[in-house]
């Protein structure tokens, strides 16, 4: 009988159940969100939602009805909080917002100048229907035009951006997404970092390439980084995966060096209260493209000069990032700051609030890069005729 | 013809059951609650030590246990004269931990279920239903508690270990190091926190009175104290080198958010912390199910007649459980209820050991004098 | 329960008795009188009357078409009349009727009965009953000999590999296709009766020394215990013998294969046979024998490991598959990929239902075309399914009824459950979708799990004849794994499974 009573009870309950309902078609989905700063309320700024139109999908929907119309739509809100525009939508459009697959958050440079990104990520990193995976992009320029037009090939230009974003391991010139995860850990632990620049050059071209350097203590954009200094930053990091150097024989005909792996090791000393960082970049990988007339490549010595060559560029990007972080911006955006702490606790317990900043000790750090080329081999082609 | 009477766990069985009363909430929070207490990456450590210390727990009471096989160690001592009052009072206390244990468990699972799965579904239906569940449960007696454990305690293991090597992928174990900067006594320090979440051996006082007396074996519950410490051990592990550890001491539920970093190279499924919060809802019921069991028979045995019905305090139970599940009002006080119930029942842990002993010692040296005069 | 049952039946046994209003008597007139009276207007039953030597008179029933005729001509009517009266001469009726066995009648069956009611029984199941003036005996003469169907392909469980003969109707030949296989003496072959009324044959199978003899008590036990009218089909005898009645899960296992029937008598199991059904009963089982299939020991062990992963995937999307649709598409937004839900949501742009009745529409429909296939002659049923599976499903997606995805959904959930190897769990497992269905439509993912704990608390407290349902996961039993998921090569397979407990354990030593 007890049994009997239990499922009795069981099915009551559920009788009144069917709180969290929302069927698939009934929501809508933001894929993209924009930040851009108000003109006429500085106090206030502008948020666009970038949000799919299901039916309008490719491949969805019964046949004959896919490809009307565009698959997005956009609409921006203004307030001073995120949640308040969040739920002006649900007064404006017909289905409510869900940020289940919320691909991409693009700050406008101007309000990531101003620790914007504290508050934004707030709600995007408590709130539970978020994900960790969001990428997060600063655009030069206004956030909400990387938004307005479709680019070839993907449905939508949010997509279309977390695709190329993915693409950063083909690029020297682009640096590891940064997902709000990511983010929101160098804000616990106060370091400084970047977050890759996303640029809307005109209607049907996007740009993902340089870097705005966040400041640690604030959160607040200094500046932008530009190619070269990336391609510095991924050595130093390594996170070279498979990006090409080009580099130049006497300043005339240029080559192309392919890398197929990339270690960095930084090794951490502390002699006479100096800090010594040694970077030793090591690298190995193809000879890819040749202009030199008459190069004999399977010549060792040409070999060697080439790496030579090579090793030099690459110490000269990654130097010249190192010494421009420290001499110009005082950020430690390579992490050195917890190497000491791995190998010098009590130490680092003392100069751990004034490692960075103008008058830091990551300033006076003694920096040497240690670069080691190896190209391995040459395709097919033995001489460049 | 088996009738569920004559059944004994056996020592394998009695092993898993304890693995699966061990891992509830804890490994949800433990990594959170390692980091935020000593804010450096050494929990580590301490979860090994922890193991150790409780191991030893174990050793205790089943050398004692073998001592009187077939009862709990309430009946043994109740056979005194005035140990009979306290036996009386130690159940009083274990009556209302193991209520208020059950009602927190509760309380965290719908906590949990709303913060990952249904955000509007209200508290209340969410827990009502999982009690219900459990009590259906505990009408299938001991046998039915302990297969369930066996049934579902594969598939936890199994998603756990999963979970840990997909996020091995990506972690950083750099974020581990440095060992032991400041001494030991951090970690000391955490060993208090890690032994709380080994809360949960005291289900050996009543269970091991189902065991055969030659079966009664440290050797495998030993084996299932080191598989929860290496569960511990490596969540803890793959946590810190996923988020490093001050982030860790950001987070409500560290797990969950390793799973939602966790993505399956072209799978099918994202946001596998739901399939994660699935999976967890089965450990919870089966730490729920073994104590109202508990509960249940401990009621019956110490405040009623023999021969009385008990068939309505399983639903009597969840009635008082459901009310106290719902006095804390927000997530802090609900951790904070969590850590009193744990200090609450690693003391009556310890103290209901000592009264063991102290009770044994004592028949031995009448015993003794009895000889000495016959 | 089964003490009550034995209480009823001990009150009311044999309440249909002819013994207590009829009695043998020497004349024959009477006993003819008897047994027309009883028979009443049959017309299947003929009756002949003959003189034996000339000078006794004697009168023969037999069931037209239940015995052989050529039996009764040559080997009863024949040789009784050829007796010449010297030999009877003087005899007293005893010394005739020893007479009779031992010299006239020539058939291997010859038996003397006082009772009516075996004697008609026997009768009835076509047997010639003999009636001599002057001898208050029932002599029943074994002529039964009726048709029945050749031994064929079963029907509802074909291997690609693997023997090919079933059981048939008839419960003699059944016997036969067993003991074929084991001629070990000690494979134990009884026979009984069941049904107050009707006393269907049944035979109670099992090998002595291997089979518990606590089983084989309890299962004849509650054989005895029965008291219906009539039992027509093992599936009734299952009914009524089983542990637990509100169980949606078969806690016997029947066949139509002699060969799965042996390899479970080997493992220690019980196997009834009822006379008239193709189908064996087998007991106790465990769950994971209801996904196993003797073809996986034919095949080699690799091919044996993969259909049995298969098939326990198609269990797992038999039963959730459907709610799992229903829970994502209505809860769960964000478990599918990105490109999946918008292409979900495009195609249930304009289904005016909510998923879980899209669920169900679909789910109940396919049903629906199942049961009208089996009912339908087997080429209309073909063309059924095609009619069903195709037209409708193409028209209710262009209607807009319901989306694309849907209907992919039902159908791998419908092809899945075909591919379980037994048909009573595999109905289980259809009726348990509906309601994880159910619990998906109101609490999502929560609602699945619990549902799916509810089914394992009822699971662990099932038994059957004693037998834990749900070994060798609980209890845990490390050989048995050898044999579950995964199929161990058979030189590793050296114990009988865990449950039933056997008297000898090892299979291979």
């Amino acid at each position: 009988m007890k049994k009997f009573m239990l499922i009795f009870v069981l099915l009551l309950l559920s009788l009144t159940g069917c709180w969290d309902r929302a069927e698939l078609e009934e929501v809508g989905f933001v894929i993209g969100i924009a930040f851009d700063p108000n003109p006429d309320n500085p106090k206030t700024f502008d948020t666009t939602f970038h949000i799919a139109v299901p039916s309008a999908f490719s491949g969805g929907g019964p046949e004959g009805d896919s490809g009307e119309g565009s698959p997005f739509f956009n609409i921006t809100s203004t307030g001073v909080t995120n949640f308040n525009m969040i739920r002006d939508i649900s007064k404006r459009r017909s289905r409510s917002l869900n940020f289940e697959h919320l691909k991409v958050i693009v700050i406008n440079e101007e309000l990531a100048r101003q620790a914007f990104i504290t508050g934004v990520l707030d709600l995007y990193t408590r709130d539970h229907e978020m994900r960790r995976k969001t990428h997060v992009l600063v655009s030069k320029g206004e956030a909400k035009e990387v938004y307005m037009d479709k680019l070839p090939l993907e449905d939508m230009p949010a997509i279309s951006i977390e695709m190329i974003n993915e693409n950063y391991t083909k690029a020297l010139e682009m640096i590891e997404t940064r997902d709000i995860g990511t983010i929101s850990e160098k804000m616990t632990a106060n370091q400084s970092y970047l977050i890759s620049g996303v640029n809307k050059e005109h209607r049907e071209d996007m740009n993902i390439s340089g870097a705005a350097l966040m400041k640690g203590e604030d959160n607040k954009m200094i500046t932008w980084l530009n190619e070269e200094d990336i391609k510095g930053y991924n050595w130093v990091m390594g996170e070279a995966k498979n990006g090409i150097v080009e580099a130049t024989v006497d300043d005339k005909e240029s080559f192309i060096f392919e890398i197929l792996s990339h270690a960095t090791n930084v090794n951490y000393e502390r002699q006479n209260d100096q800090n010594i960082f040694n970077v030793l970049i090591k690298t190995e990988g193809t000879f890819s493209e040749s202009w030199i007339p008459g190069l004999e490549i399977n010549n060792l010595e040409t070999i060697k000069k080439m790496e030579q060559i090579l090793s030099k560029k690459i110490e000269n990007q990654a130097t010249s990032l190192i010494k421009k972080m420290q001499e110009e911006w005082y950020c430690d955006i390579f992490y050195f700051g917890p190497l000491i702490k791995r190998k010098e606790y009590q130490y680092w317990k003392q100069i751990k609030e004034d490692w960075e900043g103008e008058a830091g000790i990551f300033k006076e750090a003694n920096v040497q890069v240690n670069v080691e080329v190896k190209i391995s081999h040459y395709m097919t082609q033995e001489k460049t005729s | 013809m088996k009738s569920p009477l004559s059944y004994s766990i056996s020592p394998g069985e009695m092993c898993l059951t304890l693995v699966s009363m061990i891992v509830g909430v804890g490994v949800l929070t433990l990594p959170r609650a390692l980091a935020s207490e000593i804010n450096l990456a050494d929990g580590w450590i301490s979860i090994i030590l922890a193991g150790a210390i409780i191991i030893l727990f174990i050793i205790l009471y089943v050398r004692l246990q073998q001592h009187f096989p077939g009862e709990t160690l309430l009946e043994y001592i109740g056979k005194g004269k005035v140990w009979k009052w306290i036996a009386r009072g130690i159940s009083l206390l274990f009556l209302i931990y193991f209520l208020c244990l059950m009602a927190y468990e509760v309380r965290v699972l719908a906590l949990l279920i709303r913060m990952y799965l249904l955000d509007q579904t209200p508290s209340e239906v969410i827990a009502a239903l999982m009690l219900l569940c459990t009590t259906y449960a505990v009408s299938k007696g001991t046998q039915g508690i302990v297969h369930l454990s066996l049934m579902f305690l594969p598939i936890v293991v199994f998603v756990l270990l999963g979970l840990i090597s997909f996020t091995t992928i990506k972690a950083d174990f750099t974020n581990l190091l440095p060992v032991m900067p400041e001494g030991v006594l951090p970690v000391l320090a955490a060993t208090k926190v890690t032994l709380l979440s080994f809360l949960g051996i005291e289900i050996l006082f009543f269970l091991m009175a189902r065991m055969k007396k030659s079966e009664i074996k440290v050797f495998p519950l030993i084996t299932g104290i080191m598989l929860v410490a290496l569960l511990y051990l490596l969540v803890t592990v793959v946590t810190y080198a996923n988020f490093t550890v001050d982030t860790t001491t950001q987070i409500t539920f560290p797990t969950v958010e390793l799973a939602k970093q966790l993505e399956i190279p072209g799978g099918f499924f994202e946001r596998l912390e739901s399939l994660m919060i699935t999976v967890w809802l089965i450990t919870i019921f089966n730490t729920i199910s073994i104590v109202q069991l508990i509960f249940v028979q401990l009621f019956q045995k110490s405040f009623m007649k023999e021969n009385a019905k008990a068939n309505y305090i399983p639903m009597i139970s969840i009635f008082f459980i459901f009310i106290v599940a719902f006095i804390p009002d927000s997530i802090t006080e609900t951790f904070m209820f969590g850590e009193w119930i744990s200090w609450l029942g690693t003391s009556l842990y310890v103290f209901s050991l000592g009264c063991g002993y102290l009770y044994f010692w004592m028949r031995k040296k009448k015993n003794e004098k009895e000889e000495y005069y016959s | 329960m089964y003490k009550k049952l034995l209480k009823k039946s001990k009150m009311k046994a044999l309440t249909s008795s002819y013994d207590d209003q009829f009695e043998v008597s020497t004349e024959l007139s009477k006993m003819v009188g008897f047994v027309q009276s009883i028979i009443c207007e049959s017309s299947d039953v003929v009756q002949r009357d003959i003189k034996i030597a000339d000078k006794m008179k004697a009168t023969l029933f037999y069931v037209n078409g239940l015995s052989k005729i050529d039996l009764v001509d040559n080997n009863v009517i024949k040789p009784i009349m050829q007796v010449t009266p010297e030999t009877i001469d003087g005899m007293t009726p005893d010394g005739i009727l020893e007479e009779l066995s031992q010299h006239v009648v020539n058939l291997s069956s010859f038996s003397i009965h006082v009772s009516f009611d075996r004697a008609l029984h026997s009768l009835m199941s076509g047997d010639t009953l003999l009636l001599i003036d002057g001898i208050d005996k029932l002599v029943v003469l074994g002529t039964r000999g009726y048709e029945k169907r050749g031994i064929e392909e079963p029907k509802s469980e074909v291997v690609i590999r693997g023997p090919r003969d079933g059981f048939i109707e008839d419960l003699q030949t059944n016997m036969v296709l067993l003991r074929r296989r084991i001629s070990n003496p000690s494979f134990i072959l009884q026979t009984g009766e069941i049904g107050k009324r009707t006393k269907i044959k049944y035979c109670l199978a099992y090998m002595k020394g291997i089979a518990n003899e606590k089983l084989v008590d309890e299962i004849r036990y509650r054989i005895a215990c029965i008291d219906i009218d009539e039992v027509l089909e093992t599936g009734t005898l299952e009914q009524l013998i089983e542990d637990n009645v509100m169980s949606p899960f078969p806690q016997l296992m029947h066949t139509e294969r002699p060969d799965k029937t042996t390899a479970s008598l080997m493992n220690g199991q019980v196997v009834i046979l009822v006379d008239g059904t193709p189908y064996s009963l087998i007991a106790p089982i465990t769950f994971q024998e209801l996904l196993k299939s003797p073809e996986d020991y034919y095949d080699r062990w690799h091919i044996g490991t993969l259909i049995r992963i298969i098939r326990y995937l198609a269990a797992f999307f038999a039963l959730f598959l459907p709610s799992l649709y229903i829970a994502m598409v209505t809860y769960h937004h964000g478990m599918l990929p990105t490109t999946l839900a918008l292409s979900i949501a495009g195609s249930r742009e304009g289904v005016p239902f909510p998923a879980f009745l899209e669920a169900f529409l679909m789910e109940i429909t396919i049903e629906l075309l199942r049961e009208a296939g089996i009912r339908l002659p087997r080429a209309i049923g073909q063309t059924i399914g095609i009619v069903g599976g195709l037209v409708i499903g193409d028209a209710a997606v262009r209607a807009g009824f319901v989306s694309p995805v849907m209907i992919i959904v039902v159908a791998i959930t419908a092809i899945a459950s075909f591919a379980i190897p037994s048909y009573s769990f595999s109905i289980a497992l259809r009726m348990l979708r509906f309601s994880f269905m159910i619990a998906a439509s109101i609490f999502g993912l929560y609602g699945i799990v619990i549902s799916y704990i509810l089914i394992n608390i009822h699971l662990v407290g099932l038994r059957s004849f004693g037998s834990y349902y749900t070994s060798p996961f609980a209890p845990f039993n490390y050989k048995d794994w050898l044999d579950l998921l995964y199929r161990a090569p058979l030189s590793l397979l050296r114990s009988r499974t865990d449950e039933p407990k056997t008297l000898d354990d090892k299979k291979q030593s």
